[in-house]
């Protein structure tokens, strides 16, 4: 669902080759979903864009799609992007600078575009990005209001996940997040 | 039992003496810190939600602070010694989505007001995630935020 058409992006943009794992669709407790991607209060870079499925004047909201960077891989990742080199200490946090920030955030946007451009043609509908934001914290903190948006009327959730790997050095993970209402859209398109 | 003991979001746990009870990596979320002078006993409860009628799930402080109160009177600690702190109710992606962090904070003034227990001392807003571990038998609470060195309230 995306996920290679997302990963040939990020191999034009870094110029690096990327392997992409077997994509995974899960429904969990949106209270799991912390741990599994890692430790909760490690720092993390995380990536969010908004997507809504368009019909006509009507606006849905679908879901929200995430790139979820541990610090070191962050790091390197805004030195692929710029093909600069930083140095990369041991220090706790995770320091972008502006330029950084905003290289990721067109990266979210790319990676964004590609995925629905997949999902189009596979659901038939519509959808619209939102203007990707980005925020570097512990996962757990940075997630939880996300969660707790998505999760209100809901038990479950459901979200759809790959993992991206360059050259062994950059690990991230792509989360799709399905609204309840998007949700809702995308199986009554499936008709499952 | 286990001295460190980790409250999940929308759970709450109460502990003894020695045991540290923590909320790790909360944003938007808040971490109520219920503790007595006397007794070595405390509680944690990590709350997601804000309060809104008809949603009735442990996610939202409604729901869950009064379950957390009426299990520490079971416990034999009355509602005049109990005294609260609360960390947490950061925004995080100001830009892109409702301040559900500012709503949490608001409804769990509202609960701990309502039962008239006092808010010794609190830490909440900003835009930094928190971890956050409460000692049982002092109520000494330590703060972690992003990037930053510990804090003790």
């Amino acid at each position: 669902m995306g996920a290679g058409q997302a990963s040939a992006a990020l191999s034009e943009l870094t110029d690096k080759k990327v392997e992409v794992e077997y994509p995974t669709i899960q429904e969990l407790d949106a209270r799991e979903i912390p741990d599994e991607i890692g430790h909760r209060t490690d720092k993390y870079a995380t990536i969010l864009v908004n997507v809504e499925v368009k019909e006509g004047s009507e606006k849905d909201r679908l879901g929200k799609l995430l790139l979820v960077l541990d610090k070191d891989s962050a790091k390197r990742f805004s030195e692929y992007l710029e093909n600069e080199i930083y140095d990369t200490d041991e220090d706790e946090t995770i320091e972008l600078t502006a330029h950084d920030e905003s290289a990721m955030k067109e990266t979210g946007n790319i990676l964004t575009g590609a995925c629905l451009a997949a999902m189009t043609g596979w659901v038939d509908l519509q959808l619209k990005e939102g203007i990707p934001s980005i925020e570097t914290d512990m996962l757990s903190a940075t997630l939880d209001h996300v969660l707790a948006e998505m999760s209100q009327d809901l038990e479950k959730v459901l979200f759809f996940r790959t993992e991206f790997n360059f050259e062994h050095k950059i690990s991230a993970s792509f989360l799709f997040i399905f609204e309840p209402e998007g949700e809702r859209e995308i199986l009554d398109k499936l008709e499952v | 039992m286990r001295k460190k003991r980790d409250v999940r979001m929308g759970d709450y746990k109460i502990g003894t003496d020695e045991q540290v009870l923590s909320a790790l990596g909360i944003g938007s979320c808040v971490a109520v810190c219920i503790y007595t002078e006397e007794k070595s006993k405390a509680a944690l409860a990590h709350v997601m939600l804000p309060t809104e009628e008809g949603k009735n799930t442990e996610k939202h402080a409604h729901i869950l602070l009064p379950q957390m109160l009426e299990h520490l009177k079971l416990e034999d600690i009355e509602k005049e010694e109990m005294k609260a702190k609360i960390f947490g109710g950061a925004t995080m992606f100001p830009d892109n989505t409702i301040d559900i962090g500012k709503q949490n904070v608001k409804s769990v003034k509202e609960i701990l007001g309502d039962e008239d227990i006092e808010i010794q001392e609190e830490d909440t807003g900003g835009a930094k995630g928190r971890a956050v571990w409460l000692n049982c038998r002092s109520g000494d609470v330590v703060v972690r935020k992003n990037g930053e060195k510990t804090q003790r309230f």
